[in-house]
């Protein structure tokens, strides 16, 4: 199910928030449990059971390292039974399908592609899990014995499908013993609203444009109407993504739950390491904690550093799918990461903030096209670099036509929502409702309410007359 | 303890009146079978069981089969949770109010098209923003090769521009949208053993006149009757003066096609005008063939389509693969209209010339014509269709049938 749909607004929320607000205490975490399930099923009805069999190796391993704590060749083994069915899981469901292509595609082999369809958010929540397993494992979170209770933390639906990545040391505490308050769940519905306004009235919209230029051919753009394209993306992606992590988050806190933030104005920030401490934050902060820092981080001098950037920023690529073109925009924000590390971070600190923010703005969008322009099922190297060349040079005016009549017409139908967006993604807007909130608190705290309703509204004029639905997320 | 209104209670209570009016609402309410403005029937309340390839399995080998990979996890169709959505949305209480507030909100971001149509201020307009030339190419064959197997016959053909043309001077060219004017021109040229008719520089000069619905994708009557003195002009009778005509005010609150898909109410409705002869008009017996039965009316007008939404089917009824219309002209000339339903609100000034007028609609007619009229009674064919339908049908083709 997808939070942007009737069936979860008006049936699914509803029902599952009465029943989970009126049950004792005690019963809570089996609401969560239940609706989880419900929620995954509901267009999954089969991998469900992929993700209970996940949930209880991980439980049953979590118990058994606990159990040995002085064994410590058990723990081990505990560990990489988790890990490797876990990692398991994602290559099978993820990757398989991709590395037989690319076999097949090198040494001429026929091996038949299985084509697995994807379970929805299996990048999420085996990552989820995993970080239960090792920080078990590293002695630095206490273990679950309550079966029920682990079991919500990963079917916990809010999170479940897109993130954020929720480690089980964020919401240890909560999982077993929370109080909800009326301003939690105030303003865990006033967040949700936000998202839903910024998935369903701005994403998809912009998108549409997106979606108009991707399908012409790339080789007649006009430059504007490349870089309205790419651009129009761009904007997709964040309102999407950042706008379903804010539903997510909302929908935690109307259940008593404290999630961590996953995005924090990325499109202002003025170096690309900076962007990736704003972007998907709790995906940099699993690679962190999981593959940078045991590969020694930046403690094992430079160039040693410098390999193990570039090692987590393509896995970082591969994560968000498994083709080439993601795999070239994980390394081609490792490769800028190493840059700025080696000399154009304190270089970017000392021009002007503008020109540091449109270096930065400017490789980010590049990167899109890297992960977008890409038509799905390009599985070899070449038809990726050919079509990302294509696309690039089109933005250069290498068609040789700056503006058309299709670009017109694009600015005069997209213009007024490209403000829009530039408005969303920067901090503008919340430097505005701190101002109103502190010259006129009362009309604020009031008024804000009734603004949200009217989102929620217009979101839903959208949602049940748009056949155009699509969510960007499914497939990492 | 004395309730106090705070900022959280507030946003509470709006959130939950919302989540539960809604669906609330939406269950209560009676639910529509059809919904007229869509022309389609709505999806009905899903089935809970049979809705997989799971669940249809009979035997131990179908149950193998749908255990395969590739059936289990059908996300976008067949499965009952997409189905419930579809009828959630379908049956949403309010669900025109919706639409209009979505398209309202369109325009407010600069949105100019809607649904494919384009408003100006007061007129609604059909685009006409691609074709597939293969596919003209294709139907301008077939009635080339119609004409070539028809020497005896006067044949001719009218493309009827829509209002996109008469108001293309007010839509920006940015638009993109493609001059009817020209697609005309070049199916004209491609024209052999026939004569084409063109209606455009008839009604050109009438863009002010109301001579297109505003909410509707016809011609109004005075539309169709223009095109009727360029249809007379190239098959030699003189056509009648307007002033010979009263006209009859048969509905003044038409809402149609165009205004469906808009649903924007600020649009004046349209009216459903009949041009009467006032000398008096021709006795007709119009018979409606829908290939199994036939009906018999003793006037153009259908009229009781005027209590309903689709007024514009009084002309004549709705599309029907075979209308014969007699009249009391006695002047031995038979007319075979190959048409679509623009020449509905035409055949009532054609009928004033004719004997007998026969209209096909190749829509609906998938053998040769000879084995439902006898070709030979007819003089003259004309095909008339207007540019938008004509450059996607797929069906006039199928004229290559009749030898």
């Amino acid at each position: 199910m997808v939070f942007s749909s009737l069936t979860f607004l008006f049936a699914f929320l509803p029902i599952t928030l009465i029943i989970y607000y009126l049950v004792p205490k005690k019963a809570k975490n089996v609401v969560i449990l239940v609706s989880g399930l419900v929620f995954y099923a509901w267009g999954e009805p089969v991998y469900v059971l992929v993700m209970i069999l996940s949930t209880f190796i991980d439980y049953t391993a979590g118990r058994i390292i606990d159990k040995y704590d002085d064994r410590p060749k058990i723990r081990t083994l505990c560990l990489l039974v988790s890990l490797i069915m876990n990692l398991g899981l994602l290559g099978t469901f993820k990757y398989l399908g991709f590395i037989i292509e690319s076999l097949n595609a090198w040494f001429g082999l026929a091996i038949p592609n299985p084509n697995l369809p994807l379970p929805i958010g299996i990048s999420f929540f085996t990552f989820q899990s995993m970080s239960y397993t090792i920080d078990l494992y590293r002695r630095q979170i206490k273990v679950q014995k309550n079966a029920a209770s682990f079991m919500a933390f990963v079917t916990l639906f809010p999170q479940i499908v897109a993130g954020p990545i929720v480690r089980y040391e964020d919401i240890q505490n909560e999982i077993d013993e929370r109080t909800i308050t009326e301003k939690m769940v105030g303003d865990g519905i006033s967040r949700f609203i936000v998202g839903l306004g910024k998935k369903v009235l701005i994403a998809n919209n912009i998108g549409l444009l997106w979606t108009e230029i991707k399908a012409l051919e790339y080789g007649s753009l006009s430059a504007v109407t490349a870089w309205m394209g790419i651009l129009a993306f761009t904007f997709q992606i964040y309102f999407d993504f950042s706008g379903y992590s804010d539903m997510a988050i909302g929908l935690g806190k109307m259940m008593g739950f404290n999630f961590p933030e996953n995005f924090n104005y990325p499109y202002m920030s003025h170096s690309v390491s900076e962007f990736w401490r704003r972007w998907h934050i709790t995906l940099g902060d699993w690679f962190k904690s999981y593959i940078y820092f045991p590969l020694g981080g930046s403690r094992k001098g430079l160039p040693r550093t410098i390999i193990n950037l570039l090692i987590v920023w393509t896995i970082t690529g591969i994560w968000h799918g498994a083709s080439w073109n993601f795999m070239l925009w994980g390394a081609y924000f490792g490769i800028l990461i190493v840059i700025e590390r080696l000399f154009l971070g304190k270089v970017l600190e000392k021009i002007p903030a503008f020109f540091s923010w449109l270096y930065t703005f400017v490789m980010v969008v590049f990167g899109w096209v890297l992960f977008d322009a890409v038509a799905p099922g390009t599985v070899d190297f070449g038809g990726v670099f050919s079509q990302v060349w294509t696309y690039i040079s089109a933005m250069f005016g290498g068609n040789g036509v700056f503006l058309d009549n299709a670009a017109t017409n694009y600015i005069v139908n997209y213009g007024l929502i490209f403000a829009i967006c530039i408005f969303g993604s920067s901090d503008v807007l919340k430097t505005l409702t701190g101002y109103i909130r502190k010259k006129a608190p009362v009309w604020a705290q009031y008024g804000f309410p009734v603004v949200d309703t009217v989102v929620m509204l217009a979101s839903v004029a959208y949602l049940s007359t748009s056949n155009y639905n699509p969510f960007l997320y499914f497939n990492f | 303890m004395k309730f106090r209104m705070t900022p959280a209670k507030l946003m509470i209570a709006l959130f939950t009146i919302v989540t539960l009016a809604i669906p609330i609402t939406t269950a209560v309410l009676p639910k529509q079978e059809r919904s007229e403005n869509e022309n389609r029937t709505l999806e009905k309340f899903p089935d809970i069981v049979n809705h997989t390839k799971m669940d249809k399995a009979q035997n131990f080998s179908e149950v193998m089969d749908a255990i395969k990979w590739d059936y289990i996890t059908v996300r976008d169709k067949d499965s009952w949770m997409d189905d419930f959505e579809t009828y959630f949305s379908d049956h949403l209480a309010g669900r025109e109010d919706w639409v209009r507030v979505r398209n309202e909100m369109e325009k407010l971001v600069g949105k100019k098209e809607i649904n494919g149509v384009y408003t100006l201020n007061d007129q609604m307009i059909q685009v006409f923003k691609e074709y597939d030339a293969d596919m003209v190419q294709k139907s301008l064959d077939a009635m080339n090769a119609f004409a070539e197997k028809h020497p005896d016959m006067q044949v001719s053909l009218m493309l009827a521009p829509t209002a996109q043309e008469l108001f293309s001077s007010e839509i920006p060219t940015y638009a993109g949208y493609l001059s009817e004017k020209s697609f005309i021109d070049e199916c004209y040229k491609k024209m052999s053993g026939m004569t084409t008719i063109d209606c455009l520089s008839f009604l050109s000069g009438h863009k002010n006149d109301y001579v297109f619905y505003r909410t509707d994708h016809h011609w109004t009557s005075l539309g169709a009757y223009y095109a009727y003195c360029a249809a007379a002009k190239t098959l030699g009778y003189s056509s009648y003066g307007l002033d010979s005509f009263n006209i009859e005010t048969a509905s003044s609150s038409f809402r149609g096609t165009l205004y469906s898909k808009t649903l924007d109410n600020s649009i004046t409705p349209d009216s459903i005008d009949y041009y009467m002869l006032a000398s008096g008009e021709p006795t007709v017996k119009m018979t409606v063939s829908d290939g199994r039965s036939e009906t018999v009316y003793d006037s153009l007008y259908v009229r009781s389509y005027l209590d309903v939404k689709d007024k514009y089917s009084s002309f004549t009824g709705s599309n029907s693969p075979v209308v014969t219309i007699e009249t009391d002209v006695n002047n031995g000339k038979n007319l075979l209209l190959i048409k679509d339903s623009y020449a509905h609100s035409l055949v009532p000034f054609l009928s004033k010339h004719y004997s007998k007028i026969t209209m096909v609609d190749m829509r609906y007619i998938n053998t040769d014509l000879n084995n439902l009229i006898d070709l030979s009674e007819y003089q003259q064919a004309m095909f008339m269709f207007n540019v938008v339908s004509f450059s996607s049908d797929v069906n006039i083709r199928k004229i290559a049938l009749t030898k």
